[in-house]
This record gives structure tokens, sequence and C-alpha cells, in this order.
């Protein structure tokens, strides 16, 4: 049985992230630098939010010559709901993130 | 290769004999205490120098990358379990699209400790929990036997009972795997087995000293006279931890590689067996 638990303050962070442009892709260590987690924070949460269907990933398919393709992530219109879903109090809360997302949304 | 290969035996073994020859009370009525260190040497070094090997070897055909962040990445990354793969790729591609070498490094490392945990299942949790226990019974019932008898304390069973446990963690752990899963099952098995055993003896160690005011280790009396209390903490004094840490961690990484062996074997019979049909 699939547990509901409540996310935690670096999943929210995360999902705050991906949240402010949810149209864009974005990369593991962009979400790192943006909201100040380490990727081994950061990479967890992200394999636990697309296990979950609250992301999605892609490669890029075009990347600039001399560089590899990066993995790409953005919420799923699962993940838009559960962010729409979570009270915005939820966000004020986020003691411990090196940004906070509510300074980061506002 | 085989230079990397000797030295990777060699330096532990040496380091256990150095380590051992010099005792904290060296007895004069005995041989050399670099001559005693031989046998010590033996039977804790020649096991850690396989497992280094063992690491060893697999590090050098694994590694790859322009500088070390890159190549510990594709260490830790290295055979995933499938549904983990993509994202082993994933975190090596952003390290490459890094190009400041602190931020490479810093990168590096964390997404090495998310690497690290990656493939560590239920079952790797019920194989690690499930060989602790055994462990942790294990060492009450030596303590029990060996009290009862007056057979010395429970070293002997310290020393030889988990590291033949272990080594068959580590290859149900790699059985239709990987040598990875059976390392890391090995691993947290040898945690938790060292926890569960710890536990006992201080536990024990009460029960040896109120009945025969011995040491629960060796079953000698004290040198000075110790309180309860002290005597419980005795089996978790650091060196005892750091010898049972050298005389375990071996045995997972052997079995895991003898087990990811055999994998292997099988997987080769059964393509010899389908191109046949």
């Amino acid at each position: 049985m699939a547990r509901n638990r409540r996310p935690s303050a670096q999943t929210i962070a995360v999902l705050d992230a991906l949240a402010q442009h949810p149209d864009d892709w974005s990369y593991g260590y962009d979400i790192c630098r943006s909201i100040g987690l380490k990727a081994g924070t950061v990479y967890p949460i992200l394999m636990r939010l697309a296990d979950q269907g609250h992301m999605e990933t892609t490669w890029e398919t075009d990347p600039p010559a001399g560089r590899p393709a990066r993995h790409l992530y953005r919420l799923s219109a699962q993940g838009v709901e559960l962010v729409a879903s979570m009270p915005r109090r939820e966000w004020r809360t986020t003691g411990g993130v090196g940004a906070n997302p509510v300074e980061s949304t506002s | 290769m085989k230079r990397a290969t000797l030295l990777a035996f060699c330096v532990p073994v040496l380091f256990v004999w150095i380590a051992f020859s010099f005792p904290a009370n060296p007895d004069p009525n005995q041989a050399h205490p670099v001559i005693q260190a031989l046998l010590p040497a033996l039977w804790f070094g020649v096991p850690l120098g396989i497992a280094s090997v063992i690491i060893t070897r697999r590090v050098v055909v694994v590694a790859d990358g322009r500088d070390f962040p890159a190549r510990l990445l594709s260490v830790t990354t290295a055979s995933l379990p499938a549904t983990k793969v993509e994202w082993g790729a994933a975190m090596r591609a952003e390290l490459d699209c890094i190009e400041d070498s602190r931020q490479r490094r810093r990168f590096a490392l964390w997404s090495t400790v998310a690497a690290a945990r990656l493939g560590i299942d239920r079952r790797t949790l019920t194989i690690a929990l499930a060989a602790a226990g055994v462990v942790a019974i294990g060492t009450l019932i030596a303590s029990r036997v060996t009290l009862a008898n007056s057979q010395g304390g429970v070293l002997g069973y310290s020393f030889l009972g988990p590291q033949l446990l272990l080594a068959f963690v580590g290859l149900t752990g790699s059985a239709r795997r990987s040598f990875r899963a059976g390392v890391q099952t090995g691993l947290m098995a040898t945690g938790l087995a060292l926890l569960g055993m710890l536990a006992v003896q201080v536990f024990e160690a009460g029960n040896w000293f109120d009945q025969a005011g011995v040491h629960i280790v060796d079953g000698d009396p004290p040198k000075d006279p110790l309180t309860r209390t002290q005597m419980m903490l005795d089996p978790i004094a650091p060196v005892f931890v750091v010898l049972y840490l050298v005389a375990w961690l071996p045995w997972p990484v052997i079995g895991a590689a003898i087990g990811s062996k055999g994998l292997r074997t099988r997987r080769q019979i059964d393509v010899s067996a389908s191109s046949m049909v």
C-alpha cells in the first residue's frame, strides 16, 4: 500500500523550484543551485518524484557541441496538482532549506 | 594492472603487520613482537588484501573520465540496477556540464552519496537485518556457553562466526543481481551486525561481571579494579570496534565477488544455450 506522507521541507523546495516554471525543463545542477541543496539530497528527491509520477523526465535532444545531453525535469500534471493542493503555509514552514521557497516564490 | 594488484594486496597486509608489531604491553618472555604479529597479519591482513585487490580491479575497470570527480562518479554509478541506470547517467551528464573544478568536486562528492544509496531495497534491508539478528543471537549463545564453561570470552566467536556469515550475505546479496548489490547488502549487514553484537556484549558484560568478575571479551579478570559500568563499556572500546571492522569488512566483498562470478558464469551458460537453440 502506497504511503501518503507529508512532503519534507526539501521535497517542497524542489517542487517549488520546478513549479516556478512548470512548462520549462530544468536540470539537476540548476535545481541544486536555485534552492541551495546538495546533489546528494536533490537527486533522491527527483527520483522519488519521478517514481510517484509527480515529475516528467527526458533527455536533452540537441545539446550544444562538446557537451553531453542533460537529463531534464519538469512537473507532470499530477505534480502541478500536488503543488496546487498544498496549503500556502506549507511553503512558509520550509526551515533549513538554503534558499527559503517563500522568498523565491514571492 | 599487475602493479596496482600487487600494491592493493601488499599495502593492507603490511599495514596490519606493522600495526600488530607494536603491542601496548610487549611480553619480554615471548618472541619478538614483529614475529608475533605474523599470525594476525595473515589472519586479518590477507582477507583485507584480497578484498582490496577485488575492489581495486573493479575500480580500474569502471573508472572513466577526465578528472577525479568524473572517475569517482563513474565508479559509484557503475552496475546500478536497470531501474536506476538512467539516474546514474543523469548525474554523470550533469557533472560533465560543470566546468568549475571546485563545483565539480562538490557535485561529484554529493552525487556519490546519492548513488551509494541507489539499489538499496527491501531485500537488501531484510538480508542485512536477518544477518545482524543471527550475529546478535550467536553472541548471546557464545557468551552463555563460554561463561558457563569458563572457556574464555567471546573473542573467538567475534573473529570467526560473523566473517563466515557476512561472506554468505555478500554472496546472497549478489546472487541474481550484481557485485554492487552484494557489497551494499554486505556492508549494511556488517554495520547492523556490529551494532547488534556490541549491544549484546555490553548487556552480557554486566552478567559476566556479576557472575565471575571477568571481562566478557577474553574471560580474564581486570588488571585494575573496575566498576560494573566500566566493565560493560569495555567491549565498545574503539580498539575493539576497529579490529572488528578490519576483520569483518573484507568478507562481504569476497562473498559478493564469488556470487557475481557465479552470476557471470550462469549468464554465459544461458547465452551459449540460447545461441545453440
